[in-house]
C-alpha cells in the first residue's frame, strides 16, 4: 500500500442538544492511502457525515464540536491549522460533494460563475483562465456543450446533471482527497451507475484518493478497495471490500449483507431485516452498541465495549466473538 | 419583458377598475347619507338640502353617479376638479389629497427607509450571530416593540423624547406636532432644515421601530434558512472566507422574501398611518381618510383608495420585477 493520505485518530465529535451531548463520532480511528477508494458504510445516525465534516472542520460549533483525536492530512495536523490555512485545503486538497445535487448549488448563480470561483480560489490563475479550466473540468464530467451550459443556471439542469457539475467542481483544483457524501442516494439508478462510473474513471486517472460514504453496500461494491462499517458512532468493522463481502466478521455487517437484494439466487422467504432500531447517542451505556440487535449477543457484550482488533492483516473487526461466529444463517451464502 | 409589464400594467387597470365598483357600491350601502349632518340641522331647509342633492348629484341613481365620477376621475389632468368636490365644503378633492399627500410621503418615506436601512441588516446580523448576546438582547427587544401599541410607543416618545428631555436639559430636541413651527416662514434655509427634523423625528421613530422590529425578524428567519441550507455548505467546503460565503452566498437568497413584504409597505404608504398622524397632530392622508369616512365624504374616501390601489398594483409588479432580478428561476412568460 503506498503512503498514507489522511489519518484520523481517536476522532470524537459530540453535538451539544437540550436532550444531552449526542456522541455522534465516539473513538474512530482510520487511514486513508494515497489514491485510495475507501468506503464508509453505515445506516442514518451511525456518524459517517460526521466524520466527513469533522475531516473538512465543519462541524458548526458552538452545537458541534471535535472533542479529542488528531487529523492528519499529508503529515500535517488539520486540527491545528489556522482558519485561514484550513481554507486552502478545503476544496483545495480535500474536496467534498454532498448528497442532493438539487439543493447543493447555489440557485442564484450560474455553473459557471461557481466553477470559477472555486478554480480562482484555489489556483493562480485569471478570469478567463479559470473559465477555461471550468470548461475543461465540464467537459470532463461529459456534459455537452460546456461553453454554452457554463451560462446556465442549477435549476436549468438535471439532478444528475447538477451532480456532475457538482463533480466538476471537486475535482477542478485537482484535489488529493475527494470525499463523496452519499453522492448518488438522490439520484435514479440508471444514474447512479453513470455517476459512480464517472467518479471511478476520473479520480483513477488523477490518482485522487476517494472517501465513498453511502448506506448501500452495492455503491460501495464495485467501486471501493477497502470498506469501513460504522455502527452508532463507531467502527464495526473494517477491511478489503473482498474481505467484508466474503469474510464477514462482525455481525451488523451480516445483517447489512443479508437484507441486500441478489439477483443471483431465488428467494422465497422475507429478506433479512436487522431487528430494532440504532441506541440513542445520548449517554450511550457501556458495552457494544450493538448489542441490544445482534442475534449473538451474551453477557460480556453489556459489560464490555469490544476493542477494535486486526483479526487478518488489514482486517479489523470491533466484536468479542469475532472470527468465531456462523454468520452464514444471517448474510446467506458468499456469491459466486 | 416588456410584454410581461404591459399585460400586467392592464390587469391592473381591470383590478383598479374591480377595486373602484366595490368600494363604491360599499360606500352607497353603508346606510349613511352624505347630507345627513346638513338635515339634521333645523336652520337648513328642506329646500336648501334639495337644491344641494342636486349640485352635487347625489339625487341622480348610484349607477349614474359611479359613471359620472370615474368619468372626471380618471382625467387627471383637470386639475383640481377631476375628483370631484368634498361635502364639507369648497375645496377640490383632488387639492386637498394631493397637500396631504406630501406629508404623509415625508413621514411614511422616513420611517420606512429608516426601517429598511436598520431592520435588515439588523436581521442579517442576528442570523450571523445567532445565540449571541446581541442576538438575545435585540431579539427581545425588537419582539417587545412589536408587541408594543403604536400609541403606547409614539406618547411614550413624547413623554421621553419631548417633555422630560426638555425638562432636564432645558433645551427643545423633539417637536410633538405638526410638520413644521408656525414661524417656519421667517426661517433661514438651515433653520427649515433643522426644524423640519425636530418635527419628523418622533412621529417617524414610533413607525419605524415597529417596522424594524418586524423586518429585523422577518430577515432573521430567512437568513438562518439561508445559513442552514446546503448551498452554503458546498460554499463554506469550496474554502471561501467565512465573509465571502455570507455576501456573495447568503445575502442575495435571504433578501428575495423580503421584497414582498417591503413592496407592499411602501404600497400602504399613501394610506398614512391614523394613530401616528393624530398623536403627533401630523396632516397626512391617514387623518383626511379616517374623517372622510365618518362624514361620509366619499368623494376623498374613493380618491384615496384608488391611490393606495394604485400603488399596490405598480409595487406589486414592481416587486415581480425584483424578483426576477434578484432569482433566476423567475421567468416571465
Amino acid at each position: 500500500m503506498s503512503e498514507p493520505l489522511l489519518q484520523v485518530s481517536n476522532l470524537r465529535t459530540f453535538f451539544s442538544t437540550e436532550e444531552g451531548i449526542v456522541r455522534a463520532v465516539d473513538g474512530l480511528s482510520f487511514t486513508i492511502h494515497k489514491g485510495e477508494k475507501f468506503g464508509v458504510v453505515g445506516e442514518s445516525g451511525s456518524g459517517k457525515s460526521v466524520t466527513a465534516l469533522s475531516v473538512m472542520r465543519l462541524i458548526e460549533p458552538p452545537a458541534g464540536e471535535i472533542v479529542t483525536g488528531e487529523i492528519t492530512f499529508k503529515g500535517e495536523d488539520l486540527l491545528g491549522l489556522k482558519d485561514e490555512e484550513m481554507r486552502k485545503v478545503r476544496g483545495g486538497q480535500i474536496a467534498m460533494i454532498f448528497q442532493d445535487p438539487m439543493t447543493a448549488l447555489n440557485p442564484v448563480y450560474t455553473i459557471g460563475n461557481q466553477l470559477i470561483e472555486t478554480i480562482m480560489l484555489h489556483q493562480s490563475v485569471g478570469k478567463s483562465a479559470a473559465a477555461e479550466i471550468a470548461i475543461q473540468a465540464l467537459d470532463d464530467v461529459h456534459i455537452p456543450n460546456p461553453k454554452v451550459r457554463m451560462e446556465d443556471y442549477p435549476h436549468q439542469l438535471s439532478g444528475g446533471m447538477r451532480q456532475r457539475v457538482m463533480i466538476a467542481m471537486g475535482l477542478s483544483c485537482d484535489p488529493d482527497l475527494l470525499i463523496a457524501d452519499e453522492p448518488t442516494t438522490a439520484l435514479d439508478v440508471t444514474t447512479q451507475a453513470q455517476i459512480l462510473d464517472l467518479m471511478l474513471v476520473l479520480t483513477e486517472e488523477r490518482n485522487t484518493a476517494v472517501m465513498l460514504i453511502t448506506h448501500d453496500l452495492g455503491v460501495v461494491a464495485g467501486f471501493c478497495d477497502n470498506i469501513q462499517v460504522m455502527y452508532a458512532g463507531r467502527l464495526a468493522e473494517r477491511g478489503t471490500t473482498d474481505f467484508i463481502f466474503d469474510d464477514t466478521l462482525h455481525p451488523y455487517t451480516a445483517g447489512l449483507l443479508g437484507s441486500m437484494t441478489r439477483l443471483d439466487e431465488v428467494r422465497e422467504e422475507r429478506l433479512y431485516s436487522i431487528r430494532g432500531a440504532p441506541p440513542s447517542l445520548i449517554d450511550p451505556p457501556n458495552g457494544c452498541r450493538f448489542r441490544s440487535r445482534c442475534d449473538f449477543a451474551k453477557e460480556i457484550c453489556t459489560r464490555d465495549t469490544p476493542l477494535p482488533r486486526e483479526i487478518s492483516e488489514d482486517h479489523w473487526v470491533a466484536c468479542h466473538f469475532a472470527p468465531d461466529l456462523d454468520l452464514i444463517r444471517v448474510k446467506g451464502e458468499p456469491v459466486g | 419583458m416588456l410584454q410581461y409589464v404591459i399585460r400586467r400594467l392592464v390587469y391592473g387597470m381591470i383590478t383598479l377598475l374591480a377595486l373602484s365598483i366595490i368600494t363604491f357600491t360599499l360606500l352607497q350601502n353603508t346606510g349613511g347619507d352624505p347630507l345627513d349632518r346638513l338635515k339634521s340641522n333645523p336652520r337648513i331647509t328642506q329646500q336648501a338640502i334639495q337644491e344641494m342633492a342636486e349640485f352635487y348629484g347625489l339625487d341622480q341613481p348610484g349607477t349614474k353617479q359611479y359613471l359620472t365620477w370615474v368619468g372626471n376621475f380618471v382625467q387627471v389632468w383637470n386639475y383640481p376638479t377631476a375628483w370631484g368636490r368634498s361635502f364639507q365644503g369648497p375645496q377640490q378633492v383632488q387639492e386637498l389629497v394631493l397637500n396631504r399627500l406630501g406629508g404623509t410621503a415625508r413621514l411614511m418615506f422616513t420611517a420606512l427607509g429608516l426601517a429598511v436601512m436598520i431592520g435588515i441588516p439588523l436581521g442579517i446580523y442576528q442570523a450571523i450571530k445567532q445565540y449571541s448576546f446581541f442576538d438575545q438582547a435585540t431579539t427581545t427587544f425588537s419582539f417587545v416593540t412589536f408587541s408594543t401599541p403604536i400609541f403606547v410607543l409614539g406618547i411614550g416618545l413624547q413623554i421621553i423624547l419631548a417633555l422630560k428631555l426638555e425638562q432636564w436639559t432645558g433645551v427643545k430636541f423633539f417637536y410633538t406636532s405638526g410638520m413644521n413651527s408656525t414661524s417656519y416662514s421667517d426661517l433661514s434655509f438651515g433653520a427649515r432644515i433643522g426644524d423640519t427634523l425636530q418635527h419628523l423625528v418622533l412621529p417617524a421613530t414610533s413607525i419605524a421601530l415597529i417596522s424594524i422590529a418586524g423586518y429585523s425578524r422577518y430577515q432573521r428567519a430567512s437568513m438562518l434558512e439561508v445559513m442552514h441550507s446546503d448551498y452554503l455548505r458546498t460554499a463554506k467546503a469550496k474554502g471561501l472566507s467565512r465573509r465571502s460565503v455570507i455576501v456573495k452566498h447568503a445575502l442575495r437568497n435571504a433578501l428575495i422574501p423580503i421584497i414582498t413584504l417591503v413592496s407592499l409597505d411602501v404600497a400602504g404608504v399613501l394610506g398614512g398611518a391614523v394613530i401616528t398622524e393624530s398623536i403627533f397632530a401630523w396632516p397626512g392622508m391617514g387623518r383626511l381618510y379616517i374623517q372622510a369616512i365618518f362624514l361620509n365624504d366619499w368623494p376623498i374616501v374613493m380618491a384615496v383608495v384608488m391611490l393606495i390601489g394604485f400603488m399596490v398594483v405598480v409595487m406589486n409588479l414592481l416587486a415581480d420585477l425584483a424578483y426576477g432580478w434578484l432569482d433566476p428561476r423567475v421567468r416571465y412568460d
